[in-house]
């Protein structure tokens, strides 16, 4: 490593004016897009790069990073406060984000997934710039019998995310898996389950208008109920933000949490195809299975926020590393950057790092700059988030509703889309009173058409001879792996259900009136 | 005095459903097309998750009957004031989509959320007509003029 290159670059970016004020300008704006439940990063990051076109090469790549990361963090805004992810990496904050929310700390769940998304994202531009040429390589190791064993792995964490009903957890996983095979098969090209005429579904099921549909659309249509029953209240809420950052005792429980889901997330973003709500997702089941007080999480505690936030934007990093060494981007947002690249006359790839070393440091030290803008911008805007949530219900839900519903259409200027939030939203409204988890869907959505086309492709390959994926190292590491996740995971769930035997909770009292 | 029903009745719904759900995926299965030469084909995936969906779907009816679980299931009933309004708040959100095109954003927009803001139980009309026409109007603005995605106007498009 060229010290002397890496510290004169970073010096560089850092005392260039126009570098840091379109970093800052990025990051506020991928806060605000990430906030908007249908805006995701991708978007924000293709909108933008037309603005990019007259800037130079770093300021350019700064901007994009800003919004990048800034919407990383703006996801788990509407996921605490509304219970609705902005973006499908915050899918995962919703579990723990939320219940701190209804509990009165919006402002401290807030705070920790900030603070969580800039360590993570620290993390992740640290791997970046020590260690590319390893993960790279790593990562470029992966064929599709290894993506089906990372997608078999991501979906070993079902278990840790079904709350408690195992059983239901899984009716309603099998039940995400099954839909997510809806649409044209990706190795045959034939149509499954879709009627005639509806060609909206040809992709599969639209998954940002399924995920505004589960949360947004199925929170709104529960909380006018509870609210028309005197279940809940329909008066403002008055919340007191006393700090933008967490406290000493947050940070002490929350940081191997951290340190993992930065890991986890900086790994997993390497691995092109894989992005930000599996890293989250993996994060979460994992900091789950190895806590101390597993029956906490689900129910609102720092160390469930903390993993999912830190892993997804320790993605950012991550997804940077193929992109840099390798030319191939880690997800769609590298790929608009490798776009970006290209444009100002550099391929990004191996002998990047051979002829314009200073630009790759150069982009070290942007991401380094944009997860450091994004925590100024996260910090001073919590206290104006929080004030969201002190609206009073009966304006606050028909403006959720409306927007996220907007959100739905913008996302391929589709009106069928609207439609889908709206069937999802209803079936998510009805899973949540029947006490089934909305989560396990999210999940299957993201990873089953993932697993399928990517086993299907290896044993196209292999002849239909499942066997040989025992003579991929990389497959054996994670299926280890998984068995000790599914294992872990049913060893926390007997440990919460027997916490909840001791604690009386089989006895709830009746819910509601009939 | 009609009974109310408890959860494990719920489930025992859910479980019947859940079955009903894999079965019917599981027998539009059987009517795909078998590719030749390739090891797994299109029906495959989707069968498995059907059995898997009507395994666990069994499971919970047969634990539905051993639960000493007697908690009070959620109601669905038409009487219920909170159903009611739920129902109130799905319709007018299933107009809004049926007329998304052909009425348009600014004019369905602001009625739509009047309407919703009344159904949650707002009263001060003043506000809400205020709330519903500057909620539209910013949003729109954002969307168009930020965010460069054209919303439908219905008969006001020419404003593009």
């Amino acid at each position: 490593m060229n010290w002397d290159l890496l510290l004169s670059s970073y010096a560089g970016v850092m005392a260039d004016p126009r570098t840091v004020l379109m970093v800052f300008l990025g990051a506020a704006g991928g806060v605000f897009i990430g906030a908007i439940p249908g805006l995701t990063a991708t978007m924000g990051v293709a909108l933008l790069i037309p603005f990019s076109f007259g800037m130079d090469l770093v300021p350019s790549v700064g901007l994009l990073l800003g919004i990048y990361c800034g919407a990383m963090y703006g996801g788990s805004i509407s996921a605490i406060l509304i219970h609705t992810p902005g973006t499908p990496a915050a899918a995962a904050t919703v579990m723990d984000g939320y219940p701190m929310a209804q509990k009165g700390e919006a402002g401290r769940a807030l705070s920790i997934a900030l603070f969580s998304s800039f360590c993570g994202g620290i993390i992740g531009a640290i791997c970046m710039t020590f260690l590319s040429p390893l993960i790279a390589s790593a990562a470029l190791a992966f064929g599709p019998a290894e993506m089906f064993m990372l997608a078999f792995f991501g979906l070993s964490v079902i278990i840790a995310i079904s709350g408690k009903s195992v059983v239901k957890g899984l009716m309603s996983a099998f039940f995400g898996l099954l839909i997510a095979t809806i649409g044209m098969d990706k190795t045959c090209g034939y149509l499954r389950f879709i009627p005639k005429g509806v060609y909206g579904l040809y992709e599969g099921i639209p998954f940002i208008p399924a995920l505004i549909g589960l949360f947004a659309a199925a929170e709104v249509f529960s909380s006018v109920e509870r609210i028309a029953r005197g279940e809940q209240s329909s008066a403002k809420t008055t919340l007191k933000v006393n700090r933008v950052l967490p406290s000493w005792a947050d940070i002490r429980t929350i940081w191997k949490n951290i340190l993992t889901g930065g890991l986890i997330g900086s790994f997993i973003g390497a691995i092109p195809g894989a992005g930000g709500d599996i890293s989250a997702f993996v994060s979460y089941g994992v900091a789950k299975s190895t806590s101390r007080h597993p029956e906490r999480f689900g129910q609102g505690t720092p160390e469930g926020v903390a993993a999912t936030e830190s892993a997804n934007n320790g993605c950012s990093g991550g997804a940077m590393i193929p992109l840099l060494s390798l030319g191939v981007p880690g997800d769609s947002v590298t790929a608009i950057l490798l776009g970006a690249f290209i444009m100002k006359g550099i391929q990004p790839g191996p002998m990047m790092y051979v002829d314009k070393l200073d630009t790759v440091y150069a982009v070290f030290a942007a991401l380094l700059l944009a997860n450091l803008a994004m925590l100024i911008v996260g910090m001073a805007g919590i206290r104006f988030f929080t004030k969201i949530i002190s609206v009073e219900k009966k304006i606050l839900l028909p403006s959720i509703l409306v927007i996220s519903l907007v959100g739905a259409y913008a996302i391929n200027q589709n009106v069928f889309d609207v439609g889908v939030a709206l069937v999802f939203g209803l079936i998510g409204y009805l899973m949540q009173k029947y006490e089934f988890p909305l989560s396990p869907i999210l999940l299957t959505l993201i990873l089953g058409p993932l697993s399928e086309s990517n086993f299907r492709r290896f044993m196209q390959i292999k002849d239909g001879n499942f066997f040989s994926i025992f003579t991929h190292p990389i497959c054996v590491v994670f299926m280890v792996l998984s068995v000790a996740s599914l294992v872990f995971s049913v060893f926390n769930q007997r440990k919460i259900n027997r916490l909840g035997t001791e604690s009386g909770d089989g006895e709830i009292p009746p819910t509601q009136e009939g | 005095m009609k009974k109310p029903r408890t959860m494990p009745f719920a489930n025992r719904v859910a479980g019947v459903f859940g079955i009903l759900i894999g079965g019917t995926a599981y027998w539009m299965t059987t009517s795909f097309k078998q590719f030749i030469n390739v090891p797994v084909g299109p029906e495959v995936f989707p069968q498995i998750m059907s059995v898997a969906l009507i395994l666990f779907s069994a499971i919970l009816l047969v634990q539905s009957f051993f639960t000493k679980d007697r908690r009070r299931a959620p109601t669905l009933s038409l009487r219920d004031k909170g159903m009611q309004r739920m129902l109130m708040v799905l319709g007018i959100v299933v107009l809004m989509f049926l007329l998304w095109d052909t009425v348009g954003f600014l004019i369905l927009s602001p009625l739509v959320l009047f309407l919703l803001m009344t159904v949650s139980g707002a009263r001060n009309w003043a506000t809400m007509i205020i709330l519903s026409l500057g909620i539209t109007i910013v949003v729109w603005l954002l969307f168009w003029k930020v965010l460069v995605i054209e919303i439908p106007l219905g008969p006001l498009n020419f404003i593009y």
